[in-house]
């Protein structure tokens, strides 16, 4: 028995076990088992994926295994799926492997779909239109990967994201300077900047010199620094309590580290707007990220508008009992904000009527205190195309990488309607096609489609390939990763088209509406 | 085109047909571009996260003669990403285990590649000039720089331009780029923007702990020497050694009252364990066999010259060509300037010069342009001959109008040209509060 620390350390260092257990609870559908089915599956075996399920009916052929590691000549004949499975499988034994061989997704009803909790689609796939609506009802994410040449896309078709462990790269600290509770204004007051020896002075928390200073400003009707003038001249208030600023440690990192850590306390824009969602929901219907939302709001409203504290404090020159008892003042207020939070979603929770086991769950509690102000949250769309997509691609000039987007998209169209592939002798009903169901919808009085545009159209049919192995595996790469973000419920997702263009390396993403 | 049971047909539309953006359409030739793949000789450096990426992606896309160095064994902790290895090859050599089950797996007779078991510097300039195309992925930055100056070196030396094409990763982040020595920017020429391990004072670590990694260190860098002989090195793979410096750590941590150390921790710290998944190295090992394909077969344009992958917060890249840098030691033909205190012994200087960010080497030595040894770390005599020059101030010991200092180091296969700027006072400046504590 492998220990699991041992073996996924790399990526616990990344989404902890916390991310790790939601990862092992997923059960996926893949839908074809082809070269970019087979690179994002190898993605998820590795780390660990709790269950996939793979839907094929195709046999093994020769052809199939020229761009697709995990298909081996002992395969030929044998049915795709299963191969793939079986050849997945033995890269890790935590990991639970099933398919279907089934001819065409239409047969397959709601309760099948049911099952999974993410579902992705490689390349094309007869039915997709249906498919999408279904999956769209029953509230199931779907990813859909292409690959044709040295192009690649993902779409994220969800109607719903919601992150509370964002890991935003942001390194500002929420340390309520401008709104001290008793306990930490008297471990601030406890300090008499003046009458401390040379010693003790060099060791004082920057943040009882931000606290003192703020006192001063407000004592003067002044507003806390936010403008890059005020906090220069924040910056000379600091500069002017140290006794010598070339030496003290403390007053040196005040002076530097001004810029993230002193923020007024407030409800930032963004979760004031996730808030106002929250009041236009029917609560009694939705899931407990929007339950834990209202309750934040009613916890806000008895506390002077703040939300709970982190209750996480920066390394800062100090000594170690100053530095300590700094941080026990900041985890004990941030528990009792975590407790009075609590009582708020045990209310709620009661008056919705709400029987869930989870609602007062410590861990889940903790983690949307710790993060209630960098929540994220996003509406989603199954359309497949924006205005704004083709008008980007109208924009005169050489190339523009929105072709690319629509070149695959209208390959999507093409498979629907002839059931193979475009190739280069198809160029031109593959271009009436697009200048039919992409262009003219969203600009009426378009006459003809630009060259720059038939030019892409040119490179995509030339190059028909959707096995090209280095596009199926850096496409696979992606897929994998915001498969990974959605089942471990942190990092922010892709919102919601993403387009790489290997030719010249680029990539570009839209949301569509 | 079919040559064993995989054929060709996944790369073929590509090589069969000139795209619109090929911008040498009539120079471009089928024959030639198949000849290409089967005769381009690659070697990929390293065979861990992204290299068995990168071994299996040359492999499907028509290159035949492949090398592949790495030093490393394969640990229980490459599992999670590194799908060539099995719980039964943990112990046994990565290049050798990599090549055995990609030759197997693909089943070509006319697939050849070649492990090599030791470290890149076990080879020279005669080994090197014989690839076409380098792709390199690796975790060390000492290793890149070193490869990086031979390719240059080769460059210059011998007007042969070998593409290097490197790669790296962190978490959900990577970056690829295609260096043509001589032409591009080179590895070096970007050095600064190499992040810098995170460090802690020693008066911290060992006056006023305040967070875990300091406790940590505390046990790692004061203690450890302490309690264990010189030869008895810190091994991060000793789990008796690892479970002693946690303990340590631990009864440091709770004699302070600090929270958070963590077995995990401790390892991350002494290891300075990097985050790593398989979706991101398939990522970046896809984007350099990418442009590997392309330089090979001519059928595209290949990236110019890095590329910066995001995958933490929604999708992000970055493309964009990175200019040389003029006063590059290994591509330009300029020096560093270095500024120097008046007061400052060599030892000092030497202590500085290890840790710029813009120089990073580990045991350099050091030598005037007009031959003067000023310090030699070996062999032990002239060490012995030059180490009473470490405590003599550096300006006593050069003429920055005329001379400049050489340094090399045993990691780098080239000599950096550094010309000081000596400023500030001749005598060290007391530290009021230090006298005042007395």
């Amino acid at each position: 028995m492998i220990d699991k620390q041992t073996k996924y350390d790399r990526q616990l260092r990344l989404w902890a076990n916390t991310g790790q257990d939601n990862l092992e609870r997923c059960h996926l559908c893949m839908i074809n088992a082809d070269a970019t089915a087979s690179e994002t599956l190898k993605n998820l075996v590795l780390p660990g994926l709790g269950k996939f399920t793979i839907v094929d009916a195709g046999t093994v052929c020769p052809g199939d295994l020229s761009g697709n590691f995990f298909l081996t000549e002992a395969d030929l004949g044998k049915n795709r799926a299963e191969a793939l499975t079986r050849n997945l499988l033995e890269l890790n034994p935590d990991v639970e492997g099933k398919w279907v061989a089934e001819q065409s997704i239409d047969s397959l009803d709601a309760q099948f779909w049911d099952q999974f909790d993410m579902v992705i689609i490689s390349n094309y796939v007869k039915g997709y239109d249906e498919l999408v609506q279904l999956l769209w009802r029953q509230d199931i994410p779907l990813l859909v990967a292409t690959t044709m040449g040295y192009y690649g896309s993902l779409h994220v078709i969800r109607s719903e994201t919601t992150v509370v462990e964002t890991h935003h790269p942001s390194q500002r600290f929420q340390l309520f300077l401008d709104k001290p509770w008793p306990e930490l204004q008297q471990f601030v007051d406890s300090f008499d900047l003046e009458t401390l020896d040379e010693t003790d002075h060099a060791q004082v928390p920057y943040i009882v010199i931000y606290i003192k200073l703020l006192a001063q400003l407000r004592a003067s009707n002044s507003p806390i620094p936010k403008t890059y003038q005020q906090k220069q001249h924040f910056k000379t208030l600091i500069e002017s309590l140290s006794r010598d600023i070339s030496q003290e440690t403390n007053f040196i990192e005040a002076s530097s580290s001004l810029f993230r850590t002193v923020l007024e306390t407030e409800i930032p824009p963004s979760v004031v707007e996730i808030m106002k969602i929250a009041s236009k929901l029917d609560l009694t219907q939705t899931s407990l990220f929007w339950i834990y939302v209202k309750a934040l709001e009613n916890f806000a409203s008895k506390n002077e508008g703040l939300l709970p504290l982190p209750g996480t404090l920066p390394d800062m020159a100090s000594n170690t009992a100053n530095y300590v008892q700094l941080q026990k003042i900041y985890h004990q207020k941030a528990i009792k904000d975590r407790e009075a939070f609590a009582k708020e979603v045990q209310i709620l929770s009661a008056s919705l009527g709400r029987e869930e086991a989870d609602d007062l769950n410590l861990d889940l509690i903790s983690s949307f205190c710790k993060n209630s102000n960098l929540l994220y949250v996003s509406k989603g769309s199954y359309k497949q195309v924006s205005e704004q997509i083709v008008k980007d691609c109208l924009v005169p000039g050489k190339y523009n990488i929105s072709a690319v987007y629509l070149s695959l998209l209208n390959t999507r169209y093409y498979f629907n309607i002839f059931g193979s592939l475009p190739s280069i002798k198809d160029l031109e009903s593959f271009t009436q096609l697009a200048f039919d169901v992409i262009f003219k919808p969203y600009m009426s009085s378009i006459s003809d489609i630009p060259e720059s545009v038939i030019l892409t159209f040119t490179d995509v049919l030339s190059h028909n390939t959707n096995s090209y192995h280095n596009l199926a595996s850096f496409i696979g790469g992606i897929t994998a990763q915001e498969v990974l973000k959605i089942a471990t419920a942190q990092y922010i997702p892709l919102d919601n088209v993403f387009v790489f263009d290997g030719i010249v390396s680029t990539s570009q993403k839209w949301k569509i509406e | 085109m079919v040559e064993g049971t995989r054929d060709n047909g996944s790369i073929a539309p590509l090589l069969e047909h000139v795209g619109p953006y090929n911008e040498f359409p009539e120079e471009y030739q089928l024959q030639s571009a198949i000849e290409a793949l089967k005769s381009v000789k690659v070697l990929v450096v390293g065979a861990g996260g992204l290299g068995c990426e990168i071994l299996k992606n040359l492999a499907l896309t028509g290159f035949k003669n492949i090398q592949v160095i790495d030093m490393d064994t394969i640990d229980m902790s490459n599992l999670n990403r590194q799908f060539l290895f099995r719980p039964d090859d943990v112990g046994k050599s990565k290049a050798e285990v990599a090549t055995r089950f990609i030759l197997e797996r693909i089943g070509d007779p006319t697939l050849n590649i070649v492990p090599y078991y030791g470290k890149i510097q076990d080879k020279d300039m005669e080994y090197y000039k014989q690839f076409n195309i380098v792709v390199c992925g690796l975790d060390s930055v000492m290793a890149r720089r070193w490869l990086n100056a031979t390719l240059v070196a080769i460059a210059q030396k011998l007007g042969q331009v070998i593409p290097l094409i490197d790669g790296g990763t962190e978490g959900f982040r990577g970056q690829s780029r295609v260096i043509l020595p001589g032409f591009t920017s080179c590895y070096e020429c970007t050095l600064d923007m190499v992040p810098q391990k995170v460090t802690y004072p020693v008066c911290t670590i060992a006056n006023t702990p305040r967070v875990p990694e300091h406790c940590i260190e505390w046990a790692s860098v004061l203690q450890w020497p302490k309690h264990f002989s010189a030869h008895e090195k810190f091994d991060g793979d000793n789990p008796d050694h690892v479970d002693w410096l946690y303990a340590t750590a631990l009864s440091r941590a709770k004699e302070f009252g600090i929270p958070g150390v963590t077995r995990s921790l401790t390892l991350g710290v002494v290891k300075n364990i990097i985050p790593a998944i398989a979706s991101t190295n398939a990522i970046i090992a896809a984007s350099c066999t990418n442009e590997a394909f392309k330089i090979a077969t001519d059928a595209n344009p290949f990236l110019n010259n890095y590329m910066m992958y995001s995958g933490d917060d929604s999708i992000f890249t970055y493309t964009y060509a990175h200019t040389k840098n003029v006063n590059c030691p290994v591509c330009g033909d300029n020096f560093k300037e270095v500024k120097c205190q008046r007061w400052w012994t060599l030892e000092k200087f030497i202590d500085v010069l290890i840790n710029l960010q813009s120089i990073q080497l580990q045991n350099p030595s050091l030598s005037t342009t007009n031959g003067v040894q000023l310090y030699f770390r070996a062999p032990p005599e002239l060490e012995q001959l030059t180490r009473e020059n470490l405590s003599i101030k550096l300006i006593d010991q050069i003429n920055p109008a005329t001379e400049q200092i050489i340094v090399t180091d045993p990691n780098l296969p080239i000599s950096l040209n550094v010309k000081v700027v000596f400023e500030g006072p001749d005598k060290e400046p007391q530290d009021i509060n230090y006298l005042l504590r007395q």
